[in-house]
């Protein structure tokens, strides 16, 4: 008679050091992102700084017991990381734009 | 342990659980330290009785203040701190003044001064060297600089960087345990099936381990709010170390900013180079506070920063004082340090700027609120607790199981929880005893005062934990709490010693500062004798459920030999 198998995951420290890096990198592009399109939109580097940072800290902690206690950890982790750098690649041409247009 | 969690509840206890074991030791450390920091600058008037006064108003600048800024150099250790790169020795005296830079609160009786030099070099940027020093504003006079500040110098500082300043190391450990703060609050949240009937729930009379987990849930529940609040605010205050976007990725953005901001207010970027005599810094006082009056704002300066001052471009930066309002300091203006005149005034901060240093604010509290005050001693309190119940439920959970495995994990973590909750309250009285007895000079190979009662701090920390450890860990058979029996005695003993070197070496007793209504001694030594008789109820508790569970152990039969 078969029997079922308990599913396999990663240990839990592994799980939260992988959670909080794909985690933290996806913050990073979205605080980056969000900080060089709102001062393109006439915001003050500081008060973008302030409200991202402030906004990134919340979706951070929501995003890593997300990604801890995710069932499918190979695909979340992973897609967190590429958009994290998807977004922190999008803010450094946002940021030279404006950088190109102020010389 | 291979795991797949079967629900997001199991997650969310597996979170709990490790995070807040993994971390529940640093957090130990900043929940209690900072607890004291509320308090930190009564402490300070404990530890150094040259400075029990009354707080003072600001006395004059000119006459008072300047004459201390203008002897003041930096001292061996500041010297040993200095941030500089040169291939030559530093200068016997500094001359190119950097800043000079006064920061006082309404709980301030002296005054603390700062000011940076420029330390000049051959091949790189010119570096800096600090120097500081503790005034008395009744006469100008310096205050022996060999004194610790245990409230503000020692306490504060060692609660956010845990006083390990290498490569802001203390920091980021700080800043990956409070973010484990914030992951183990919430999933307590999630985990906690009853969570407001607990909050109401105490069954004294169960056995110690529901006991212990009642009390873990009720200070976690009750002062939720508080932990998190001041969770979320601590990483905001060290948000650019923590995501340091404007160092790294943005900052050619950053800086182009700063400049275009900089040029907008029009002060002056760099030293002019020529010397320039200062105007009078008291003149630029009085304008400020008519400038803030005129603005229905009255208020005292509470910080005031010369840059370049002696320099042609040299100016006076003046902020209000935040007694009466939540932000530290606010309203700034700068006058040119040569001549007085009105340079610049900060603009209304908008939104996100007044939202920012309300938040930052709250979480410093130099404001005057002293119900306040008392409620963030009870939270931080209320945080220790939890920490220190969560980690013996950890304990006593496990030793059941552990003890027929033979694993001694149990005990190690029993023996970390014992250092860090008995031995560092051991350290702490350590440190105030010793900043009482310690004579005020000593002769070489010593290091000054201060320095070896920071040093004694952690070497009677370090003998504590050796002591839990051999306790529970090598002799954990036979004496169960034994070393939680032995510490919480030994604080009891301190905590009484430590008010009554007190009393020996200042005449400061209770009843006198009782009687004199001088509140940051009294308090202080009121704190230290609770914390003993609480340590002594604890032991003698300790004791009588030790002689209990001796006379439950099976008694040898007479006549027959041990096995």
């Amino acid at each position: 008679m078969p029997t079922s198998q308990p599913r396999q995951g990663p240990r839990p420290a592994v799980r939260a050091l992988l959670a909080f890096v794909s985690t933290y990198t996806f913050v990073w592009g979205l605080i980056t992102l969000g900080m060089a399109s709102s001062i393109r939109l006439g915001l003050s580097f500081h008060d973008a700084e302030h409200l991202f940072v402030m906004i990134g800290l919340t979706i951070l902690l929501a995003l890593f017991l997300w990604a801890f206690s995710s069932s499918r950890p190979w695909l979340v982790w992973p897609l967190l990381l590429v958009c994290g750098l998807l977004m922190a690649h999008t803010a450094t041409s946002v940021s030279l734009v404006m950088l190109e247009a102020a010389s | 342990m291979s795991t797949a969690f079967p629900s997001f509840r199991h997650a969310m206890a597996c979170a709990h659980t490790w995070m807040g074991l993994a971390f529940g030791f640093v957090l130990m450390l900043v929940f209690f330290f900072g607890t004291l920091s509320v308090f930190d600058r009564e402490i300070d008037r404990w530890s150094m009785p040259a400075t029990r006064f009354a707080p003072q108003a600001l006395p004059s600048f000119d006459k008072v203040v300047l004459p201390a800024f203008q002897h003041l150099q930096p001292k061996a250790d500041d010297r040993a701190q200095a941030d500089v790169h040169s291939e030559n020795p530093l200068p016997a005296h500094f001359d190119i003044v950097r800043s000079w830079r006064l920061y006082t609160t309404h709980r301030d009786p002296v005054l603390n001064l700062m000011a940076e030099y420029e330390v000049p070099s051959e091949s790189r940027p010119p570096g800096s060297i600090w120097a500081s020093a503790t005034v008395d504003p009744r006469n100008g006079a310096l205050l022996p600089d060999t004194e610790l500040k245990i409230g503000t110098e020692f306490f504060y500082p060692l609660h956010y960087t845990l006083n390990l300043h290498w490569n802001y190391l203390g920091l980021l450990i700080v800043g990956f345990a409070t973010f484990a703060l914030l992951v183990a609050l919430t999933s307590g949240v999630v985990i906690h099936r009853r969570f407001f009937r607990d909050f109401f729930t105490l069954r004294q009379g169960k056995n110690a381990q529901r006991n212990v987990l009642d009390l873990h849930n009720l200070t976690g529940v009750v002062a939720l709010p508080f932990h998190f609040f001041f969770a979320l605010t601590g990483i905001l205050i060290y948000a650019a170390l923590y995501f340091p976007v404007a160092a790294t990725q943005l900052r050619e953005l950053h800086d182009a900013k700063e400049k275009q901001a900089a040029i907008d207010t029009g002060l002056p970027g760099e030293r002019a180079g020529l010397a320039a005599p200062l105007a009078s810094v008291d003149a630029m006082i009085l304008e400020a506070q008519r400038i803030w009056q005129a603005r229905g704002i009255p208020g005292q300066a509470g910080s005031i920063r010369l840059t370049w001052p002696g320099d042609a471009n040299g100016y006076v930066s003046i902020l209000r004082m935040g007694s009466d309002r939540v932000p530290p300091t606010s309203d700034g203006l700068y006058f040119s340090a040569a001549t007085g005149e009105l340079l610049y005034q900060t603009p209304p901060p908008g939104t996100i700027s007044q939202v920012s240093s309300f938040l930052s604010g709250l979480h410093l509290q130099h404001f005057r609120h002293w119900l306040l005050r008392w409620l963030y001693l009870l939270g931080g309190l209320a945080g220790c607790i939890c920490i220190a119940t969560g980690f013996l439920f950890f304990v006593q959970k496990r030793k059941m199981q552990h003890a027929k495995t033979g694993s001694h994990s149990g005990r190690w973590v029993e023996a970390l929880a014992i250092t860090c909750v008995t031995g560092m309250l051991l350290a702490t009285l350590g440190i105030l005893i010793a900043s009482r007895l310690l004579p005020d000079t000593l002769a070489a190979p010593w290091p000054e005062r201060g320095t070896l009662a920071r040093q004694l701090f952690w070497a009677t920390w370090g003998l504590a934990m050796a002591h839990a450890f051999w306790r529970s860990v090598i002799r954990g058979n036979s004496r169960p709490h034994a070393a939680w029996y032995e510490q919480n005695l030994a604080v009891s003993v301190l905590a009484v010693v430590a008010v009554l070197a007190n009393w020996l070496t200042t005449g400061d007793h209770l009843l006198k500062t009782l009687a004199q209504t001088y509140w940051p001694v009294a308090g202080v030594d009121l704190a230290l004798l609770v914390c003993a008789l609480l340590a002594a109820l604890t032991a003698r508790r300790l004791k009588r459920r030790a002689h209990a569970q001796a006379q439950l152990l099976p008694q040898p039969r007479p006549g027959k030999p041990h096995a």
